[in-house]
């Protein structure tokens, strides 16, 4: 990514995606809901002959079903992509964005803090290797890949400001 | 076995059925296109932060968001025109 210093001298030194961690709960209730819906499909299938109404009223249900997990899922997920955490050399911004939801972006300015802590807690933290940082003022950013890393370099940006 | 227009009118019932369908796939198509809508807006909001900041554009997360984007542009022709034609030819053919 390029990282040329803006007109106020400031220089972005990475972006961060936040830990794929996070997409693991919509794909479990995407894939709960869309066998649900492919079973009222294939009810409507099987009920056809001898029960139309019921196959009509399946084929509604699954179809309404289907396409609403289907755009809460891809919401879901292209909010959750656009989530980010920007290190510049005056400041850590946290960038976190759902459509239609929520636009929420949160400024960690240097001049205001001493330290930046990392956290990882659990084995499923520690395996998968993602954590929490953790600011003196301010919401902590959650699901961090290699939090220590990226607090290492928060720490390192500090001292070039 | 497919059905002719005349049949999917042919009852009051199958014609409240008909017109059900018929809304939430509009409605869906709809739907999708204002995410489309407002997921380019927050986009281009993003590339002004990061130009503001001196990057020419977000790199990773916004190739991430790409990916996602088209299999949720190909998925949701791919099952309008599936689930349509489900409807259409009736589902006898599961």
């Amino acid at each position: 990514m390029a990282s040329a210093l803006s007109g106020n001298g400031e220089k972005v030194i990475r972006v961060i995606s936040e830990h794929w961690i996070k997409y693991v709960f919509p794909c479990f209730v995407f894939g709960i809901l869309g066998s649900v819906s492919a079973l009222l499909f294939l009810l409507a299938g099987y009920t056809a002959h001898h029960a139309m109404w019921l196959s009509h009223l399946s084929f509604i249900a699954a179809l309404l079903l289907f396409l609403l997990t289907h755009h809460w899922f891809f919401t879901k997920l292209l909010g959750e992509t656009m989530t980010h955490v920007i290190i510049t050399n005056r400041r850590v911004v946290w960038i976190h964005e759902s459509i239609f939801q929520r636009e929420h972006m949160v400024e960690y300015a240097y001049e205001k803090m001493k330290t930046v802590e990392a956290k990882k807690s659990g084995i499923v933290q520690t395996v998968l290797r993602y954590g929490t940082i953790a600011f003196e003022s301010g919401a902590d950013i959650r699901y961090v890949p290699h939090p220590n890393h990226v607090a290492k370099e928060i720490e390192q940006a500090m001292g070039m400001r | 076995m497919l059905l002719s227009i005349s049949e999917l009118f042919s009852s009051p019932g199958m014609t409240t059925v008909t017109v059900a369908a018929l809304i939430i796939e509009i409605l869906s198509l709809g739907y999708f296109g204002v995410t489309l809508a407002e997921f380019f807006l927050l986009r281009r909001k993003h590339r002004a932060f990061h130009a503001a900041m001196g990057a020419s554009h977000p790199g990773h997360p916004e190739k991430a968001s790409y990916v996602i984007l088209w299999i949720y542009v190909f998925s949701t022709v791919l099952f309008t025109v599936v689930t349509s034609l489900l409807f259409i030819f009736q589902p006898h053919i599961l």
